[in-house]
């Protein structure tokens, strides 16, 4: 025992934190110097086998600095990833002995302001339901579409039924990521993500189709792609969201820079098979004729456009031959 | 010893499944596989009659006895006849074997183009030599080709001298009349030389290039080898058949074009491969020429199709074909009519050049919404979307233009799509959907695949496709 015991009124809190921060257990010290190790007459005792019997002390001098000090322990004390042998606590302090993780604060010690209450996210089943339904709907009516000459309710149903399925499913893998992060598992929200951005595809190809075939807009067809893009890192920003309880800008970007380098590989992928970025040539766009509000052109103006491509694909010949010296000529 | 035949069934058989060329490389692929496996039936059941030495790797099965004059003219003819393998360099693995026969004194040997096209096209990787029906052997090299009859000419290389080979006697053009014998020669089936026997049928309609019919067996190997008339005189060179289909119907190209390309031979040494890739790339012009002017006089021969009469190729040319929809599909039948004009040329194992085919599909419905039929036909409009095919070894990939255009009767949705021969200057694919505006209850889905012609003249015949296609005036 080294040192007078101070009674004092300004308190020390030793938190022990998991790895997510979370205070697993809170000791009180108001009677300084302390110690803190397995042993059975520390002042704090903590059950780590890579904890010495006693492992730190932590005592006030008489200007009032209060101080942390290994008490030479095989395996230290680290601060800030580095092994030191004492430090000064001021304010908060986060340390490591062992394998265990030990917050200090002072009684003093500033505290993040108050978090507002943020809005519940949609999170009413209903909601949920509802989406589902009309992803189903949507589904089942495109198959009933292309069903021509004799109509097979349980296909319908079948096809619906698959679709829910796998929504449900995904939904499910989300929730259950959500479960292990939160204790909550948030499954109407995950389900209700996925099952509006079903519906917001749909609405996104649909769209883009009409207005491709109403007005003459190919190019439409052609670059949806980074709409579908934009819409797939919404729902995977989405579920990442409620699984994490928090929004961030650090999250985000992950998000966004993998589905931006996914549709960088598929774009790689494309120039590699057709040496430009278009991931169609031409549109497919078809709708009752009648609907057409775009103006026709003469054959003659037609033609003379088509005369233009011959120097496009000139110009890749010209390319290859360089390349491949095997067929070089 | 293993059986090395493989590669060469598999050129004869890609001969004679032109007709599926365009249908998917799945068809194809299966139709090789059926191939090799008809011409491995075809060993062992087609009428094939060895004669004369066998080869070391000849099965001695007994052989029919053949006519004294099919005897006499084979042994008389068999110091001319070859066999042409191609091998791997640097190796003694056969890729294709085919048949030739000796045309001059200084070692020139007409046999089939297709036999040696590896040569052309991988000078590094093949070589080429002579298996005489002695068994002496030696390295040739190409001196002339022609894509357009199928024929090659190699010349045998200087350490083999050829004197005392014999060579054979060109019969004059056209002296054959039908129901002639013509006798074939050559080496079936890599199993050691033979002769077939079989009858002169004329010159088949279908053809853009002047054929002879025969009517006689011709297997995998004899490709190249000379036909002959009963006086010993070549008529003809052996170059393909229908296959199994048609088992007994070959074709022998005329000694009119042996004779040409003979000319040609002579007045060359040596020749570097870049000298016969430009010939053959003047050739697949000539072709794609011939093969555009035989379409049509002036403007496509139209049909009726449902409510348009659609441009097709001329049935004396062409192979045509159509399908309807089963009566009982009452919300949606269709009607197609497609054309082929079997002109496809032989390049390489992966590609030929020099086609055409029209392709139309009439739908209609009386039951379904606008809507629900508008999507059928977007469905079927998705089946086109190779038109926008992908850069390959052979062509670089295709660009397309499209819009609405309006002709005095009709409206449509077109598209052109072009794409460059990497091998060929000047030669392109320029393939053109239409798909028809006209009604919300019945249309038109029309493509006219033009393969391996020039730029303008592709376009002009695109264009005279669409202006051909129109709509009866509605009621």
């Amino acid at each position: 025992m080294t040192g007078a015991i101070i009674s004092t009124a300004k308190p020390i809190f030793v938190e022990v934190l998991d790895r997510r921060g979370h205070v697993l257990s809170r000791e009180r010290l108001t009677a300084l110097p302390a110690r803190i190790g397995r042993g059975y007459d520390c002042d704090v005792i903590i059950d780590d086998p890579f904890i010495a019997t006693e492992h730190l002390q932590i005592s006030r001098a008489d200007d009032d600095l209060v101080t942390v000090r290994d008490l030479h322990s095989k395996n230290g004390l680290r601060a800030n990833g580095k092994r030191i042998t004492d430090i000064q606590l001021h304010d908060q302090l986060t340390l490591i002995i062992g394998k265990t993780h030990l917050r200090l604060s002072a009684s003093t010690a500033a505290l993040a302001p108050e978090k507002l209450l943020v809005q519940e996210r949609i999170s009413h089943p209903a909601f949920a339901i509802a989406a589902l339904a009309v992803a189903g709907f949507i589904v089942g009516w495109e198959t009933w579409v292309g069903m021509v000459n004799d109509l097979k309710p349980i296909a319908i149903i079948t096809g619906v039924l698959s679709l829910l399925g796998a929504l449900l499913a995904w939904a499910g893998g989300w929730a259950l990521i959500t479960r292990l992060m939160q204790g909550v598992a948030h499954y109407p929200s995950h389900l209700f993500t996925v099952a509006m951005s079903l519906i917001g595809l749909s609405a996104l190809i649909w769209l883009t189709d009409a207005f491709a075939f109403i007005f003459n807009l190919p190019g439409l067809t052609r670059w949806r792609v980074f709409a579908i893009a934009a819409l797939a890192i919404w729902l995977v920003y989405s579920h990442v969201r409620i699984a994490s309880g928090v929004g961030s800008r650090r999250m985000l970007g992950i998000v966004v820079g993998v589905g931006v380098a996914a549709l960088g590989v598929q774009f790689l992928n494309t120039y590699q098979s057709h040496k430009q970025l278009a991931p169609n040539g031409f549109s497919n766009a078809f709708l009752p004729p009648s609907w057409r509000l775009a103006r026709t052109k003469t054959v003659d103006d037609f033609f003379v456009r088509i005369q233009s491509q011959k120097e496009a694909v000139d110009a890749l010949r010209a390319l290859d031959s360089d390349r491949d010296s095997g067929y070089a000529e | 010893m293993a059986f090395s035949g493989i590669g060469l069934f598999g050129h004869f058989c890609m001969k004679n499944f032109l007709a599926f060329r365009g249908i998917s490389a799945l068809v194809s692929a299966i139709a090789s596989a059926l191939c090799v496996l008809s011409a491995a039936l075809a060993q062992t059941g087609g009428a094939i009659i060895p004669a004369g030495t066998p080869t070391a790797n000849a099965p001695a099965a007994p052989p029919p006895p053949p006519s004294s004059v099919a005897r006499t003219l084979y042994e008389s003819q068999k110091e001319k006849l070859l066999q042409i393998r191609v091998l791997v360099s640097g190796a003694e693995s056969q890729s294709s074997a085919g048949s030739g026969f000796n045309v001059s004194t200084d070692g020139l040997i007409v046999t089939n183009y297709h036999v040696i096209s590896q040569l052309i096209w991988e000078p590094e990787r093949y070589r080429a030599e002579f298996v005489r029906t002695d068994n002496t052997r030696g390295a040739v090299s190409v001196v002339a080709i022609d894509v357009q009859h199928d024929l090659a000419v190699v010349r045998v290389g200087t350490p083999t001298p050829p004197n005392g080979w014999g060579i054979v006697t060109l019969a004059p053009d056209d002296s054959l009349t039908q129901g002639d014998r013509v006798y074939s020669l050559g080496n079936p089936l890599d199993l050691g030389f033979a002769i077939s026997e079989g009858t002169y049928n004329g010159r088949p309609e279908r053809s853009l290039y002047p054929n002879l019919l025969f009517t006689g067996a011709m297997n995998p190997g004899v490709s190249g080898g000379p036909a002959m008339d009963d006086r010993g005189r070549v008529v003809g060179v052996n170059v393909a058949g229908f296959g199994r289909a048609a088992e007994l119907t070959n074709f022998q190209v005329p000694v009119k074009f042996v004779r040409e390309i003979i000319k040609i031979a002579q007045s060359r040494k040596d020749v570097p491969n870049e000298q016969l890739r430009a010939d053959m790339r003047t050739q697949l012009i000539a072709h794609q020429a011939v093969m555009l002017n035989a379409l049509h006089a002036g403007a496509w021969k139209t049909e009726p199709l449902g409510k348009y009469r659609i441009p097709v190729i001329p049935d004396k040319l062409a192979r045509c074909w159509g399908e309807a929809s089963e009566a009982e599909k009452k919300n949606y039948r269709y009607e197609t009519a497609r054309c082929d004009l079997g002109s496809a040329l032989y390049i390489d194992r992966s590609m030929r050049i020099g086609s055409v085919s029209t392709q139309h599909e009439y739908s209609t419905s009386s039951t379904l919404s606008a809507y629900r039929f508008s999507q059928l036909r977007k469905k079927s409009m998705e089946n086109e979307s190779q038109l926008y095919a992908a850069h390959n070894k052979s062509r670089t990939a295709a660009r397309c233009t499209e819009d609405y255009i309006a002709t005095p009767t009709a409206k449509f949705r077109a598209v052109v799509c072009a794409r460059a021969y990497r091998k060929f200057e000047g030669l392109y694919d320029i393939n053109t959907l239409v798909v028809s505006l006209d009604n919300n209850h019945d249309g038109l889905e029309s493509t006219l695949t033009l393969n391996g012609v020039d730029y303008t003249r592709g376009l002009q015949e695109s264009r005279r496709f669409i202006e051909a296609i129109s709509r009866s005036a509605e009621k």
